[in-house]
């Protein structure tokens, strides 16, 4: 564990809530990063708006256990605040207040039931990579929950007294990936008709005296009412929506279905721009691009594919970063991004096999001169990846993860064998020094 | 009607049911179970999106009718939200 992470944890007084190192390697500048996170499930981007954001309660979930890596300006300052509601904690009622900064090297572990809010989450993407966890099967099957799974959300007000909170009892059984692929088809097909606000639960008096509680949400947002995104003459290229949910006034989370493992790119702060074409022959680029707003994205595209009706079709498009909208770029389609400092980007492939199933995820990066306009054609896969063959990359990427390999990300380029005259792929993968998780 | 071994698909650790044990209806599995068609009635309020919803700055429900819980209602529906009743 990196020393910072054993400082923040160091202070740390509630059970099971942590911070964990977020493994990452170089990606061949100082400051830049590839933060693979191997899972086929879904995952959210919560995005707060760029004027000052604090939530202004706390919240408290029985089956979800929050697991968020921050991802924004390193010199802000976020404040936290904890209290642990689960009844058969040691820590049952203890409280924290912390202050930490955003960073692609680490991620905070919140258990269900332990109540907690920020404030300072201006200008910040969080990306949950949530865990579920279920009853007791016999609670299960005998209808007792204990939970509300159509709304997981307890708020309490910021003024709650830690020493007065209702013990809670959260869910302890881990969900299968059974749940998390429903739960994914799920929330894609109720954000197919367009965003939609967070239900909130809250007590009214009638004026009989009565006590009711009442789920309210707002009614469903159209997606033709958010901006409008570059449109690609280059088949297969498209700049998409993401469905998302209001949460507040500006913040809103955005799901990110797989089941294909994904990465962020951390692009550090240093100006940023691509110094070659990237090309993948089985890889399907899914970018959601996270950073301020203002920011003026840079891309350039180049059709490279065999037979493809736009083969070298050349485009410039200018895009800034939004949350909610998603880049697709094709298997063959070469691509160069400028301006990139200060942003991240979320890739989430869809995965095409060749069919003698020779395929390398890890080594499916062509280079090409952004000069050279004598560009290339390539054959592309063009099997789609099954389930199987995604779950069985994770856990190569977990093993590989574990090994610790101090390695940078591979390079691979275009060469003419001089003796067949044939152009090969040379895949250059350099071993660097080990980068610290700590690094921020 | 799903069987106690669907169920136990659901958990990572798969306990050890027999089908002969009874499964009484609950929302997490209709949830699980949900046709598509459905979804938008069984799914609506997108559990596991759950985040911690942001206290509004000015309060929009005190404006609602609380004379009765029909006009509460009605009045919720006025002012742009769904309104489920969750206990009384």
């Amino acid at each position: 564990m990196s020393t910072t992470t054993q400082a923040l944890n160091s202070k740390i007084n509630i059970e099971g809530l942590q911070w964990i190192d977020r493994w990452r390697i170089s990606n061949g500048r100082p400051g830049s990063f590839v933060v693979p996170f191997p899972t086929t499930r879904p995952v959210n981007i919560v995005t707060h708006g760029e004027k000052r954001f604090d939530y202004g309660q706390y919240g408290i979930h029985l089956a979800q256990q929050d697991v968020l890596t921050f991802l924004g300006d390193s010199s802000q300052i976020v404040h936290a605040r904890f209290i642990d509601c689960r009844k058969t904690s040691t820590t049952f009622r203890a409280a924290l207040e912390i202050e930490f900064s955003p960073s692609s090297s680490r991620t905070l572990v919140i258990p269900p039931g332990v109540a907690h809010t920020f404030s300072g989450l201006e200008g910040i993407s969080t990306l949950n990579a949530y865990s579920v966890f279920l009853p007791p099967i016999e609670n299960m099957l005998k209808g007792a929950l204990g939970w509300t799974p159509e709304n997981d959300i307890i708020n309490l007000p910021l003024s709650t007294d830690p020493a007065r909170v209702e013990g809670l009892m959260p869910m302890t059984q881990p969900a299968s990936n059974r749940v998390y692929y429903r739960l994914a088809s799920l929330q894609a097909s109720t954000l197919s008709g367009g965003n939609v606000s967070h239900a909130e639960t809250r007590n009214f008096t009638l004026d009989t005296g009565e006590q009711v509680r009442l789920m309210l949400q707002p009614e469903t947002e159209s997606l033709a009412e958010t901006t409008s995104a570059p449109r690609s003459k280059i088949k297969g290229v498209r700049f998409e929506r993401h469905g998302a949910v209001r949460t507040g006034e500006n913040s809103w989370i955005i799901p990110v279905a797989g089941p294909s493992p994904f990465y962020i790119v951390d692009h550090g702060v240093e100006p940023y721009n691509f110094d070659s074409f990237g090309v993948h022959l089985g890889q399907e680029d899914h970018l959601t691009f996270l950073g301020a707003g203002r920011r003026n994205i840079g891309l350039k595209l180049v059709d490279m594919r065999r037979g493809s009706e736009t083969l070298h079709c050349e485009e410039w498009h200018e895009f800034s970063c939004d949350p909610q909208m998603e880049l697709v770029i094709p298997c063959g389609v070469a691509h160069a991004l400028f301006n990139m400092e200060s942003v991240f980007t979320l890739n989430r492939p869809v995965i095409y096999l060749d069919e003698p199933g020779a395929y390398e995820p890890g080594k499916d990066v062509i280079d090409w001169p952004l000069t050279d306009q004598n560009y290339p054609v390539f054959n592309v896969n063009r099997q789609p990846a099954s389930l199987d063959y995604t779950e069985r990359l994770v856990a190569l990427q977990r093993q590989a993860m574990a090994e610790k390999a101090a390695i940078e990300t591979p390079k691979a380029v275009i060469v003419t064998d001089p003796v067949t005259g044939k152009q090969v792929k040379v895949v250059l993968t350099r071993a660097a020094p080990v980068v610290a998780a700590s690094a921020s | 009607m799903i069987k106690a071994s669907e169920v136990a698909e659901f958990y990572e650790v798969k306990p050890a049911v027999t089908d002969s044990q009874a499964v009484h209806p609950n929302s997490f599995i209709s949830m699980m179970e949900a046709a598509k068609d459905t979804v938008a009635v069984t799914y609506d309020r997108l559990a596991y999106l759950a985040g911690i919803k942001a206290a509004p700055l000015e309060d929009q429900y005190q404006a609602l009718d609380t004379s009765s819980l029909k006009s509460l209602l009605q009045s919720a529906k006025q002012a742009g939200f769904s309104a489920q009743v969750i206990t009384i």
